[in-house]
């Protein structure tokens, strides 16, 4: 993933191309759910961002992008303030990792995000979503108040490493994808970054501009929209 | 962890809140409040085994879902203390079963109470004199505390009597786990001096089973009215208002339960029991039919029977 920074007097490429000042293309959102709302603004705003760039067609398919890598950084938020707070709480901190999963994936399946999301809003714990506009393209950042364990990094790089090398997600059911591992000890990094990367390669957009950081105690997923991939539409 | 308490060193009363830390003859210090937070009580494991036989959320499911959580103090506080957390509560107190098995969901009960158990392998509480002084006890307390209240016209309280009968001796429970061996000497020392519990726990413990109660009610969040109720209901003297009645019927209801038998009984609680029905002013008919009639009750009352089937 290549992009660099916008400097104050530098030719502005997207007055230059579409005569839009940068911080019109520039969005940003807090997540504590995604059912009270936000979420279809931020839906709203992506087709604004986009139809300015003449890649409104493209709205639809990004917003699933980013409310996947959404859902995933929201889900980890919950496993931490359910660990942190609640089973800490109830004294229940010293449980076997497949038991207190267990209990969280009870949790949601009966109460969906409703009591995660009451609970991040009190402790001040969401999601971020920025969208901001560089020198040779937009870069979308959706962050995350912390880091998985090692065991989950290796397997979400190894995830990620598996979908840039092939070209559709028939891999994930030949055994040697994660779509389910079949181990209820542990939870597949799922079908997430396949999706993903499939998505990014049909909007012929390289895998590479797709990523997941560790950074200063928090997890970045990065997705690069070169200046290139909007300026095809009416060329 | 504990060995003889020298109550001598021990910092505050039976009632104090500065009773926190208490000086073993040893020399260890045990800091009873993080006793507490550590404390992993046990569920029966009939209990347990009667939880995972229930497999979908239907009424009658749910109904005896009630009932299998009602038998166990440990999984009555678990879900207490669940629907008081920072992660459920709404800033209301729960203070009833019902409204806190409602409120988390089937599921999300039956896998708390899973998780409760399997943090501990080692059943404290399975041995026949604390089956009887305390988990027998308290059983036919909470029947008798919501009889109670029906015959009081109270019918509001009667969930809440039911729960605060059931819970008001989870300090004994607590100490129990803290340290059974020294928790059986309490018994021991009950039985064989004919002393009260307090006064053997003070003196194995350096602190009593209401103090220690209270601490965990307000450790573990539970409604305020039960730290009130834990820590009072042996010698509760205050005055019959709206705030206290709930008190005073587990007061009264605990006095009854030992006069039955269930528990230890020794005759200063007939004086204290007399105290209690002077200020409750049931009137007559209700006075015969507790005092003499209401035994039979008891041990025909349905929760009562399912309990000490699984006992």
């Amino acid at each position: 993933m290549s992009f660099s920074v916008m400097h104050r007097g530098e030719i502005n490429p997207w007055k230059k191309l579409f005569s839009i000042n940068p911080e019109e293309l520039a969005i940003e959102f807090d997540f504590y759910d995604l059912y009270s709302g936000d979420e279809k603004q931020l839906l709203i705003k992506l087709r604004e961002v986009l139809g300015k760039l003449n890649r409104s067609d493209l709205s639809g398919p990004i917003y699933l992008i980013v409310r996947e890598l959404l859902t995933n950084s929201l889900k980890a938020t919950y496993k931490r303030i359910y660990l942190d707070f609640f089973l800490a709480e109830m004294g229940f901190s010293d449980l076997p990792y497949e038991n207190w999963l267990s209990i969280f994936k009870t949790e949601i399946e009966t109460h969906m995000a409703e009591n995660f999301a009451n609970l991040c809003r009190q402790k001040n714990l969401f999601v971020k979503f920025v969208m901001k506009p560089m020198d040779n393209g937009l870069l979308i950042e959706i962050i995350n108040d912390g880091v998985p364990s090692d065991v989950e990094w290796v397997r979400l790089q190894k995830s990620i490493d598996q979908s840039r090398k092939v070209s559709n997600m028939g891999y994930i059911f030949d055994g040697d994808g994660d779509g389910d591992s079949g181990d209820k000890q542990q939870e597949g990094a799922g079908l997430g970054v396949p999706l993903i990367t499939v998505m990014l390669k049909n909007m012929n957009l390289s895998v590479n501009d797709f990523d997941v950081i560790r950074q200063d105690g928090h997890t970045i997923a990065k997705i690069f929209l070169p200046l290139g991939f909007f300026a095809k539409k009416g060329d | 962890m504990t060995s003889n308490l020298d109550i001598n060193k021990y910092n505050g009363g039976s009632t104090g809140l500065n009773s926190e830390k208490v000086i073993c003859e040893d020399g260890l210090i045990v800091n009873i409040d993080a006793e507490i937070k550590n404390i992993k009580l046990t569920i029966q494991p009939q209990v347990v085994a009667s939880l995972l036989n229930l497999n979908d959320g239907s009424s009658a499911s749910f109904e005896q879902l009630s009932n299998l959580i009602k038998a166990d103090q440990n999984m009555s506080t678990t879900i207490l203390k669940a629907a008081n957390s920072s992660f459920y509560s709404r800033g209301n107190q729960v203070a009833s079963l019902q409204h806190a098995i409602a409120m988390l969901g089937f599921r999300v009960v039956r896998s708390l109470a899973m998780a409760a158990n399997s943090r501990s392998l080692f059943e404290t509480g399975k041995y026949s004199r604390f089956q009887r002084y305390v988990w027998k006890h308290s059983t036919a307390t909470s029947v008798i505390c919501k009889e109670l209240a029906r015959k009081m016209g109270r019918a509001d309280l009667e969930e809440e009597a039911f729960v605060a009968g059931l819970l008001h001796d989870i300090g004994k429970v607590v100490m129990n786990a803290i340290d059974r061996r020294k928790f059986i000497s309490v018994i021991d020392m009950v039985v064989e001096e004919n002393i009260s519990f307090p006064v053997a726990e003070e003196r194995v413990f350096g602190v009593s089973h209401m103090t220690v109660g209270m601490k965990a009610a307000k450790e573990w969040k539970l409604p305020e009215l039960y730290e009130k109720i834990f820590n009072q209901h042996e010698n509760f003297t205050g005055d019959l208002v709206e705030d206290n009645m709930l008190l005073y019927i587990v007061s009264y209801g605990n006095y009854l339960a030992k006069k039955y038998g269930y528990g230890h009984y020794s005759s200063q609680d007939d004086i204290d029991g007399a105290k209690l029905e002077e200020k409750l002013k049931l009137g007559q008919e209700n006075l015969v039919y507790f005092k003499e009639n209401f035994k039979s009750a008891i041990e025909d009352d349905e929760f009562f029977k399912f309990v000490n089937r699984l006992i």
